[in-house]
């Protein structure tokens, strides 16, 4: 059951198969809970949506149709509506607009003290969601523009230049550091 | 920068969900399954439970419908008839209906011919005089008119006779 794909297992997801069930999730849970990671800076949170993801999965299996998209997919999307809502919550997904960046918190003093590493690591949760979401998928996940494309819900090139400019907003923000540690 | 996003992917991917997560979903899942297999297991036991409500009890053994020509009597118990309808010479009372020949047809007694079926009926086993026979109708040979001769009387509710039939034949 192993080597089958998730859209081959899709008909015994359906009937309940747990043994299936299983090899879905074990294949699928990190991604989704990765990119709920990124996107809330939870990991309670992110516990939180992989476990709703994976129960929608259970409740609605049976009706996915494998040739219309992969489970992956699927999984993403519902993932992201999960995560949208904690963000909402938060009010940090929309109320930070692409062109208003500033972290939520100063990481200056954090970074004074800290490698590079660590210092990108502090500086990525303060990212607006739209570019967490795009390092989560393209850079984490390595997932093509086009794969990140489907899941975020917008054009594949909205994709190349987010990750252009995340890239950019960290570059810039950790220059201080880079210099004060050069 | 790409270097040190690539470092940060890796240790990003090294994240997994909680054990306690997949615990969570197997054990909902068996709870899922089990009630999708009392979704109709409910209703059928409900269903059961109606039916046995509303089953119709043992139907009642329906009464002895007596056809006024022909009649096949069942009753097995003889209890002695009236003795101011039949005046037999003398009556024998069983329970158990005696070995023998097959009975003859009862042969319906007078007016209740045209009467409608009764419901309830006896029947009483009797030694009844050759006379009394032509009585009530039949045909027997002349002569030996005291002899008696066992036939069985059908009564009705009312006691009356409603039906004989012979026993034996007469000769």
């Amino acid at each position: 059951m192993g080597n089958r794909t998730d859209e081959e297992l899709l008909p015994a997801l359906s009937q309940g198969d747990e043994a299936a069930f299983t090899v879905v999730y074990r294949r699928r849970q990190g991604a989704i809970y990765r990119y709920a990671l990124q996107m809330t800076g939870s990991a309670e949170t992110a516990a939180e949506v992989t476990q709703e993801v994976f129960l929608a999965l259970m409740r609605q299996g049976g009706r996915l149709d494998g040739e219309r998209g992969t489970v992956l997919s699927w999984l993403y999307a519902v993932a992201r509506r999960q995560v949208l809502k904690h963000v909402a919550v938060e009010r940090r997904y929309e109320s930070m607009p692409e062109d208003d960046v500033e972290p939520a918190v100063d990481p200056r003093e954090e970074m004074e003290r800290a490698d590079l590493r660590e210092q990108l690591r502090a500086l990525i949760p303060t990212l607006p969601a739209v570019f967490r979401e795009v390092l989560a998928l393209c850079v984490v996940e390595e997932m093509s523009y086009e794969e990140a494309a489907r899941i975020a819900e917008v054009p594949a090139g909205t994709i190349r230049s987010r990750l252009h400019r995340a890239k950019v907003m960290l570059a810039e923000r950790m220059a201080p550091l880079v210099r004060r540690v050069l | 920068m790409d270097r040190q996003l690539r470092e940060w992917a890796s240790e990003q991917r090294l994240e997994t969900a909680p054990v306690g997560v997949e615990l969570f979903l197997r054990r909902e899942l068996r709870a899922r399954r089990w009630r999708r297999r009392m979704a109709w297991a409910a209703p059928l036991a409900a269903a059961a439970a109606l039916a046995v409500f509303f089953w119709p009890q043992a139907a009642p053994e329906p009464p002895v419908a007596v056809e006024p020509a022909s009649v096949m009597a069942r009753a097995e118990e003889l209890p002695a008839p009236p003795a101011e309808v039949l005046k037999p010479k003398a009556v024998v009372v069983s329970r158990a209906r005696p070995k023998g020949p097959a009975p003859q047809p009862f042969v319906a007694v007078g007016a209740w011919q045209a009467v409608e079926p009764i419901e309830r009926a006896r029947i009483v086993r009797a030694e009844v005089p050759r006379a009394t026979l032509a009585g009530f109708g039949m045909t027997v040979a002349a002569g030996r008119w005291t002899e008696p001769t066992p036939v069985e009387l059908l009564l009705g509710e009312d006691g009356t006779v409603r039906a004989i039939r012979l026993v034996s034949s007469i000769q």
